[in-house]
């Protein structure tokens, strides 16, 4: 099995379609390891909440960055070449690809221009998207991914599970073992300053070896034509600043007007990732380095697409903070791997199905529309609305499975006659009495997996309600018309 | 091959008009400000790893320095400061590997952030960029009066960037394994704040 291949392991195929719940269940299966899963994300999101409260005007910033996003969007052409002509003064030079290959092929171009074997990369999602490092190596090419989480899964063939914390479906055990094999660390050692220690110094060789260092862009400025790139542990300026070659790789969307703008946006983006003021490093880069080259590769695949439809274009909105993964109850359950996709939780599940909707379809549905991503995100996504636009596309695309889509339409046909409605709510009743466990509780049905079906009350609501001693001039109870209600019109 | 998919690209989104939506002017009113600019940089950089030390004048930085045990130990100190010169020799040091051992690096700010205790170090503070990483130890010195209340009002005071600058929030740091936090992953183990007040 190549490196493309056995990357995806964790996620199952990647080209056909993946059931979010079924990827989920090897996590799940694993009640304490999904317990502190949980509970590791949560205590992340309240460091979050905590920098979010110690800010009086971080509404009025969630308010200003969303602005400000729609306002690029809106004039994303010209910021584009704005920020292509600023760059070009500043001795940058930037290539367009309008998707994946393209934009592997022009690093690879780079590299073997210049004679390079060996790339160090920090943390890129881009980059990961594109399925950079796979494409490399089968041409013969050594790329080692440095943000300490990256490294650790690239050395154990795993995609990352989260954005921001791409190893944080592993304990220290499974690290110390993986570094163990490679690194030769002591067999049974798992603690993180001991290991974080050993990857230091197997990392700053690799680094002082380099002949290219591959970054990716937080933001990049149309005013000036410079880029700035965050991290916490330095990676990203080794990477950029020992080897002579620097590639920069961007999505068009990380554009934003003006330098100013950064205050906004640095303020919002660690704060909502790992409750800090601001990530230890915020690099500006303007041009490269005095006797080095700087490339910048502006890529779309599908970014325009998405920025195309209205219900949709916000996602493009993203600063990649992870903010509405720790906070999503189905992601902290579940795990990133079950998102099958570079990108998992809240933001993922609107990206993919955009991607490819047959693969992606189940994604908008392992959600409980809580809305708490949408609370939390510094860019104001409207999160929960839109996996809600999905799950109504991917009905009409006739795409949901028979499971959902015969309950779905029978619930329908029930709502709209208010009488068929009592006479199932009795049936209802007489049944969660009656029925055999087994009927209930086997394989056809996943929904009962982990659930028991509640005690029926003796009478219906209605019935009850009528029953209540009400005072003498109580509101009359309306029982709709079925013949004049809304869903019938429609 | 390139330069085709500019074209299909800038031709694809001007396709699509959007709405015009008017880009935000910021109204200083709203933002936070502190009472007292030294106290809350302190609190900030300290929360974030760094260590602060206050003096009266530079003069007292070195003495200060001799009390750290990873200064006294330091084979190689490189310093950007006149009055406390450094032990290399910065001239024979071209490439950024050059810079591979150097053990202790002191260097000036002139902008602090007391929103997040960042301090900003552009190019022209450093010999070479790569120094700020690749240093096992950093210090930065700083006056209480370039300090400003937040990240608006630090790109107000940069100004146009001369090709790269960096904003510094404490050691380099990570918690990629169990959300442990340790501090010196890729760059300085440790960060000393000189404020001059
Ligand atoms: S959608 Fe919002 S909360 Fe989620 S990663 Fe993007 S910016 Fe952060």
């Amino acid at each position: 099995m190549d490196r493309y291949q056995s990357r995806r392991k964790g996620t199952t195929t990647m080209k056909s379609t993946v059931d979010h719940p079924t990827a989920a269940k090897p996590f799940v299966a694993n009640q304490e390891r999904m317990k502190w899963h949980d509970g590791a994300l949560w205590f992340v999101r309240e460091k979050r909440d905590r920098q979010a409260h110690s800010i009086p005007e971080w509404e009025y910033l969630r308010e200003l960055a969303s602005q400000t996003k729609a306002h690029t969007q809106a004039n994303l052409a010209e910021y584009l070449e704005a920020f292509e002509r600023q760059a070009t003064a500043a001795g940058a030079v930037v290539h367009w690809a309008a998707d994946a290959e393209e934009h592997n092929a022009i690093v690879l171009g780079l590299l073997q221009k210049n004679n390079v074997q060996r790339v160090v990369k920090s943390k890129s999602m881009l980059t990961e998207e594109c399925h950079l490092n796979p494409y490399l190596e089968a041409q013969g090419i050594e790329v080692v991914d440095t943000d300490l989480g990256e490294r650790i899964i690239q050395l154990r063939d795993e995609p990352p599970s989260h954005i921001v914390l791409p190893a944080i479906h592993l304990k220290k055990g499974d690290v110390g073992e993986t570094f163990h094999e490679h690194l030769g660390t002591e067999k049974g050692a798992s603690d993180p300053k001991y290991l974080t220690e050993a990857a230091r110094q197997h990392l700053r060789d690799r680094f002082l070896n380099a002949q290219a260092g591959i970054t990716g862009v937080n933001f990049a400025i149309a005013e000036t034509g410079g880029v700035t790139v965050c991290t916490n542990e330095g990676n990203a300026d080794l990477g950029a600043s020992l080897p002579p070659l620097h590639i920069a790789c961007m999505g068009i969307e990380k554009l934003i007007p003006r330098q100013a703008d950064l205050g906004i946006f640095l303020r919002l983006l660690a704060r909502s990732a790992t409750g800090q003021p601001i990530t230890t490093y915020s690099s500006h880069f303007l041009g490269p380095r005095e006797g080095g080259q700087l490339h910048i590769v502006l890529v779309d695949n599908g970014r325009s697409s998405i920025r195309d439809r209205d219900e949709f274009r916000e996602a493009l909105n993203c600063i990649r903070c992870g903010a509405c993964m720790n906070t999503c109850p189905v992601y902290r359950r579940s795990g990133g791997h079950s998102y099958a996709s570079v990108v998992p939780g809240p933001i993922g599940s609107v990206l993919s199905p955009a991607a490819d909707t047959e693969q992606h379809k189940s994604l908008p549905f392992a959600c409980s529309l809580c809305g708490s991503c949408t609370d939390v995100c510094p860019v104001k996504i409207p999160l929960h609305h839109q996996l809600l636009a999905w799950r109504q596309e991917i009905g009409r695309e006739g795409l949901l499975p028979v499971s959902k889509r015969m309950p779905m339409k029978a619930a329908a046909a029930l709502f709209a006659r208010p009488r068929l409605f009592a006479v199932a709510g009795w049936f209802g009743r007489f049944a969660l009495r009656v029925l055999p466990h087994a009927l209930t509780h086997n394989r056809l049905n996943t929904w009962a997996v982990a659930r028991e079906l509640p005690i029926a009350p003796k009478k219906s609501f209605r019935s009850w309600y009528r029953d209540q001693d009400r005072p003498a001039n109580s509101l009359p109870i309306v029982t709709p018309d079925p013949e004049s209600s809304p869903t019938k019109n429609r | 091959m390139t330069s085709s998919s500019r074209q299909s690209i800038l031709d694809r989104v001007r396709s699509r008009s959007l709405p015009e939506a008017p880009l935000p002017e910021l109204d200083h009113d709203r933002l936070i400000r502190f009472d007292d600019l030294a106290d809350a940089f302190q609190h900030s950089a300290e929360s974030v790893g760094a260590t602060v030390i206050r003096c009266r004048s530079i003069d007292e930085v070195p003495e200060h320095l001799l009390k750290i045990d990873s200064f006294r130990e330091a084979d190689e100190f490189a310093s950007t400061i006149e009055k406390i010169p450094g032990n290399v020799q910065v001239s024979s040091r071209t490439s950024g590997h050059d810079w591979a051992s150097l053990d202790w690096l002191l260097i000036q700010s002139r902008l602090g952030v007391a929103e997040n205790g960042a301090v900003w170090v552009p190019t022209q503070e450093l010999n070479n960029r790569v120094q700020v990483f690749i240093t096992q130890h950093l210090g930065v010195v700083l006056k209480a009066e370039d300090l400003v209340h937040h990240m608006h009002g630090a790109y107000e005071s940069i100004g146009a960037i001369e090709r790269y600058g960096v904003f510094v929030s404490g050691p380099s740091k990570t918690a990629d394994i169990e959300q442990s936090l340790v501090l010196g992953a890729h760059g300085c183990r440790t960060l000393t704040l000189f404020l001059l007040v």
